[in-house]
């Protein structure tokens, strides 16, 4: 059976001792929630901390409060299904419940928290493999290698942002706060994302996720597109997230239309966007969002499925995005 | 001497039956003891270093890091350095410590180096196979040439279906230790109890007759563990090693996918030639396969039908990848896959209903014709056929289309070589002793069930222990050979015993033995079922020494017999925009002659309909071209159907006379055969093209609608040979 | 309270935890990286959790935790500190099956048997947030645990039965099972 590797591990009950325990452990330590992505991760020796913090216990990331009106405010800590059933996500920002309802099985949205899902490394098939595995390819650039398997010519890594709830964090306008021993800022779910699959995150590995902000809803509507082998278990190979904002006589105000799973970041379609904006919805416009949304999908082969046909998806998914939104 | 024979069916009190596993309660309490958790005193933890490279030289090997961490006990070089690896994952180094995280440890600080070869592990395209190509002999049967020549119809096509592996939950491995240098007690995961003792023994040095092997309930095998393997071989000889205590070694995950056993890929290229009206008069194929770096047998081409004029030619291709092993029915999944796609794409260019085009040609099936056709009026009317089948591709309203589709396919299933012992004790107790083992499928309730019909007792009297090679020898549970086995050598047994206690109660009765029958817990005469003695009673009639019996397959009488027909049907709904398969439903229905447990032979086909859902639709092993290394050697990326993945399900076993008289027939391969058939004509039908290749994703029902003349194609197998 | 070890006599070795195990308190010492599903088969020698496939992928080492089926091979042992952990071991109640082990055993939902702890458990706590689950609602229950030989059909109808006699409606199965007579 495969074995974590030997660590020290710390459980904190305020988030100021938390970054403290983070400051005194220096680059080789990580915070770690769920533990579903670290734990596999670090028994394939893909991430090797000596010092994991674990956040589960911060009484101060497991709340909820606000709603529609005010916007809303979730603790990281909280995991998957408390989510899925949470009355007020439910009725404010039913997205949310929704692609987290997608996420995985239910034993593991038992385990993993919204946090862990929107830090959720990068993946690839030359990536997460164990360490004697990547050792027999001289591993990749994502660890302890020099090129990528998936593109050997590229420069940079191609590993794939495979979390149901970044393309709809993203969509919804989310922001979130990071406190270090150094201080606190607030940075957008947009922003939080950075499109190299090495370092996917704007984010200071010393920084803890302490709050995940939605800001009001007004009339906003979401939904959230999932395409995947089977009906569990898998990440997503491709993630629609779109949200509509209309005007009473059907005029978008605004939309916004994310990519999941097709890039090392989400990938926000602003063309898509444009096309949206300013008219009604029609079969026309609808398929013109599509289409480039299509062009903007950028999958490489290092998941399931075909590459091409994970491009061309993006199409039917985003028009059936669209349609359920109208 | 005892008549060997079932009882007829209205004397049948269990056989026939729907009855639970007898081992249920065990397994649903966690008390069912498999060999990953053994745990014996003083065990130490195996582990394997293997082969990073498809095709490589060792060249050299230095252990000595290795050897001297504290806790290592024990390091056995596998394979020397000059030996040519042909597969990444085979076993080079493994090594022995006091827990496994010392093992991993020291297997981490072992240096190899190798000279690395170049490697073939993708065999799709034949055409790239080079000098990996071993063209097997061409067979001819009529005169092919000719009869395609007078055909009206000629329909060509590609079908084939990837490597997939066994994926057992419990993974492949053993404990040994030895008592002295000459005894090995080895617990084993195993479809062969009686079988490991001459396979350890022999690369020991040791007699069989010394070794001990356990076995009490398995997670899995599916064909992938009948054969003691190297790293069972190697944990005995790191015990010896480290003074004769117990050495562990399971396999991990990723080494389970990756060496502990393949089903052969097949792909082919069929002609078909049928007359207007259906007949079916000549076939030629040209197919190959790979079952790793060995062979892989070759499938049955064309598979059921005797077309009466066909030209077959097989290629096998070695590839530096794990190798076969038997897999559910070997070669016949491959062999019903190309050929009912073939035949129901005749079918679809005749314009033809695929179930009158079956029927229409089913003599040529040969001796199971007959049972063919009432199989396939079930079927049909349990799919309700006539009504919701539709000409291929017919158009329907939206993005979903739905279809049906069929196949049927054949097994031997004849009981293998079996031996049990019987002894009723003078106190009326019972024991069956048997070398044999339950796979799951309810052997250990089928033996029970046997030995209290005969002796007209309830399931619970009969004492069964099986799983250990000090019983006498049974045959590996594998070809669906044991139920055949198990039940008439117990059987036998039984009968026999059962004769002895005649002869000891008979005087008592003043009846001769013959009149006598042993029902409801009696022994009575048979002429005047008033007059008997209880079980107890008749059994305080033995004296001292308890009957002792030892019942035996083959033997006198009919008790068993080989050979089955099935088919099956499949109704699919496919989104034609994303490609997307759903199964709506799979009625199968099959035959197994004598059915002794109704309800384990129902979760035989249950079992194998999801299994074919599986392969159908989820399941390859993914090959990267440039590493040589399985891109998914883990349970993320080779994807098994959950329990949301799965249609509905209905199941209908043949009985009846006709079935009860050819004796008890094995069942665990037949129905694993035609699902990926039977789904991919389904398929077929709902889109109006042919999608060549299983398993039926997105990617490639989207591709075979795009390029409907594109040969197999969409196989994501060979990697990555993309830019940017 | 059941002592599993001694004290560690390296602490820095060990780690030292008490926590609640299928209704007992139970201590026990254990190398502190270790996961819930090692500390439970080899420090507690709980074998009826299964070893699957290692990484969260298959739901065969499934436990309840504080009421909540996880996967025990990506649970830290020492995050156990304090919690309530039911295994296979402890689903059965003063030796008497619970219903779901009752009709898993009867209607062959166990056949190799292997996959079978995990979906009980996973099971039990459906059931005991919603006693009446439709079968969409079991497939979603469930949709974390595979099994290979593959009994899902005869699954879904085991929580359905235990579900209805849990109900304290008479529900039989739909076909006779029979052990054998008196």
């Amino acid at each position: 059976m495969m074995r974590l590797p030997k660590f020290e591990y710390r459980v904190p009950r305020e988030i100021s001792e938390a970054v403290k325990m983070m400051a005194d452990a220096g680059p080789d330590g990580m915070f770690v929630a769920g533990g579903t992505d670290l734990y596999p991760n670090m028994k394939r020796r893909q991430q090797t901390p000596k010092t994991v913090i674990s956040v589960t216990r911060l009484q101060e990331m497991r709340a909820i409060r606000g709603d529609a009106e005010t916007g809303i405010v979730i603790g990281p800590s909280i995991s998957l299904t408390d989510i899925c059933n949470h009355p007020v996500i439910n009725r404010d920002y039913p997205v949310v419940a929704e692609a987290a309802r997608l996420i995985s099985t239910p034993l593991l949205r038992n385990m993993g928290t919204i946090g862990g899902n929107l830090l959720l490394d990068t993946r690839c098939n030359y990536y997460d493999q164990n360490y004697e595995w990547r050792k027999g390819i001289n591993f990749c650039m994502k660890k302890d290698g020099d090129i990528c398997w998936v593109a050997p010519s590229s420069p940079k890594c191609w590993a794939v942002q495979s979390a149901d709830l970044v393309p709809v964090m993203v969509a919804l306008g989310a922001r979130v706060k990071l406190v270090s021993t150094l201080g606190e800022r607030m940075v957008t779910a947009e922003g939080l994302y950075n499109d190299d699959g090495i370092n996917y995150l704007h984010k200071r590995p010393d920084e803890l996720l302490t709050e995940i902000h939605l800001p009001p809803r007004n009339g906003m509507k979401a939904v959230y597109k999932k395409l995947r082998r089977r009906g569990a278990f898998d990440f997503p190979v491709l993630g629609v997230a779109a949200t509509l904002d209309r005007a009473e006589d059907g005029t978008v105000r605004d939309a916004r239309l994310i990519l999941g799973g097709v890039a090392p970041a989400p990938i926000r379609v602003k063309e898509a966007e444009g096309i949206l904006v300013g008219h009604k919805l029609d079969q026309e416009r609808m398929a013109a969002a599509a289409e480039a949304c299509y062009l903007k999908a950028r999958p490489l082969d290092n998941t399931d499925f075909l590459m091409n046909w994970r491009k061309q998806m993006a199409r039917p998914f985003v028009l059936r995005a669209l349609e359920e939104l109208r | 001497m005892a008549e060997y024979k079932w009882p007829e069916p209205e004397k049948r009190s269990l056989i026939g039956k729907r009855i639970s596993r007898v081992d249920g309660p065990a397994k649903v309490s966690g008390k069912a003891k498999y060999t990953y958790d053994i745990k014996r005193p003083d065990m130490l933890y195996g582990k394997v270093l293997r082969s990073p490279h498809a095709h490589a030289k060792i060249v050299s090997i230095d252990t000595s890091a290795a050897e001297k961490m504290p806790g290592v006990k024990a390091v056995k070089v596998i394979q020397e350095p000059g030996t040519e690896i042909k597969w990444a994952g085979d076993e080079i180094v493994a090594v022995a410590a006091v827990d496994e995280p010392t093992a991993e440890d020291a297997i981490r600080a072992i240096k190899v180096t190798y000279e690395k070869l170049p490697h073939l592990v993708v065999e799709e395209d034949l055409s790239a196979a080079g000098d990996n190509a071993k063209p097997a002999a061409e067979q001819t049967a009529g005169e092919p040439e000719k009869a395609f020549g007078e055909a009206e119809v000629i329909v060509e096509g590609f079908y084939g279906l990837p490597v997939i592996t066994h994926c057992c939950l419990e993974s492949h491995g053993s404990i040994s230790e030895w008592e002295g240098d000459q005894n090995l007690l080895v617990h084993i995961s195993t479809q062969a109890v009686s079988n490991v003792a001459n396979q350890i023994g022999r690369p020991l040095g040791i007699p069989a007759a010394n070794v001990r092997v356990k076995q009490d309930h398995i997670g899995g095998g599916f064909g992938s563990k009948f054969q003691v393997d190297r790293w069972d071989v190697t944990a005995a000889q790191l015990s010896k090693m480290a003074g004769g205590k117990p050495v562990k070694i399971m396999l991990e995950r990723d080494a389970e996918l990756m060496v502990a056993g393949i089903r052969p890929s097949a792909y082919a290229r069929v002609k078909v030639g049928a007359k207007r009206d259906g007949e079916i008069i000549a076939w030629q194929s040209e197919s190959w396969n790979t079952g790793g770096s060995g062979g892989g047998g070759s499938p049955p081409l064309p598979y059921v039908f005797s077309v009466p004029n066909k030209h077959t030619q097989h290629t096998g291709i070695a590839t530096n990848t794990g190798s076969a092993r038997a897999w559910r029915a070997p070669n016949h999944p491959q062999g019903c896959l190309v050929t009912m796609s073939a035949l129901e794409d005749t079918a679809a260019r005749l314009e033809m209903d695929p179930l009158d085009f079956f029927l229409k040609n089913i003599e040529l099936a040969g001796r199971f014709a007959e049972v063919y056709r009432e199989e396939f009026a079930i079927a049909a009317d349990l799919m309700e056929w006539k009504k919701n089948w539709h000409q291929r591709g017919a158009k329907t309203a939206g993005p979903v289309k739905r279809g049906l589709g069929l196949s049927l396919h054949t097994w031997g299933g004849g009981g293998h070589g079996s031996n049990c012992d019987v002894i009723i004790h003078p106190d009326g107790s019972v024991e069956v002793k048997m070398g044999t083992q339950d796979l799951g499928t309810g052997t250990r309730t089928a033996i029970m069930m046997v030995a209290a019909e005969t002796f007209g007792l309830p399931l619970e009297a009969i004492k069964l222990m099986i799983g250990d090679n000090q019983f006498p020898t049974s045959g590996a549970s594998g070809g669906s050979t044991t139920i055949g086995g198990v039940s008439a050598s117990t059987r036998r047994g039984t009968l026999d015993a059962l004769e002895q206690l005649f002869e000891k109660v008979a005087p008592s009765l003043n009846v001769q033995p013959a009149d006598l029958e042993a029902v409801a817990g009696r022994i009575r005469v048979k002429s005047d079922p008033r007059r008997g003695l209880s079980w107890k009673e008749a059994c305080m009639k033995i004296g001292g020494t308890a009957i002792t019996t030892r019942g035996r397959n083959p033997g006198p009488g009919t008790l068993n017999s080989s050979g089955v027909g099935g088919v099956q049907m499949a109704d699919v709904s496919v989104d034609v925009e994303t490609g997307i398969v759903r199964v709506n439903k799979v009625v199968a229905v099959q035959d197994c002659g004598l059915i002794i447990d109704l309800k384990t032979a129902e979760s035989q086909v249950y079992g194998a309909l999801i299994m074919g859902v599986c392969y159908a639709l989820y399941e390859e092993r993914i090959m990267d071209a440039r590493t040589g290394r399985m891109l998914n050697p883990n349970m993320e990326f080779y994807k098994l159907a959950g329990l949301g993945d799965i249609g509905e399900l209905v199941v209908h076993m043949m009985t009846g006379k006709a079935y009860d008289e050819r004796g008890v027939i094995g069942l665990g391969e037949p129905p694993v055969i035609s699902p990926g058939a039977a789904i991919s004509n389904a398929v077929a039908n709902a889109v109006g093209v042919r999608v060549p290749s299983l398993p039926l994703t997105p990617d490639r029902v989207l591709a075979a609608l795009q390029y409907p003349d594109r040969e197999g194609g969409s196989s994501k197998n060979g990697g990555n040979d993309a830019g940017i | 309270m059941i002592k599993i070890k001694p004290m560690a006599e390296d602490k820095k070795q060990k780690a030292h935890i008490r926590f609640v195990l299928n209704g007992e308190t139970v201590e026990v010492a254990f190398a502190p990286h270790k996961t819930l599903l090692e500390v439970l088969r080899e420090d507690l020698n709980l074998t009826g959790t299964k070893h699957g496939c290692e990484l969260g992928e298959c739901g065969t080492c499934a436990v309840l935790v504080d009421g909540l089926p996880i996967l025990s091979c990506l649970a830290l042992g020492l995050d156990m500190e304090g919690r309530e952990v039911t295994t296979i071991e402890g689903m059965a109640e003063g030796g008497c099956l619970h219903p779901l082990q009752v009709t898993f055993a009867d209607l062959g939902a166990a056949q190799c048997g292997y996959c079978s702890p995990g979906f009980l458990l996973t099971a039990k706590e459906l059931l005991e947030r919603n006693p009446a689950p439709t079968r969409d609602e079991i497939r979603e229950a469930l949709s974390g645990n595979l099994c290979r030989c593959t009994g899902y059909i005869k699954i879904y109808e085991a929580v359905e039965l235990a579900a209805a006699r849990m109900r304290g409606e008479e529900a039989e199965p739909a076909r006779e099972i029979i052990h054998g007579y008196e």
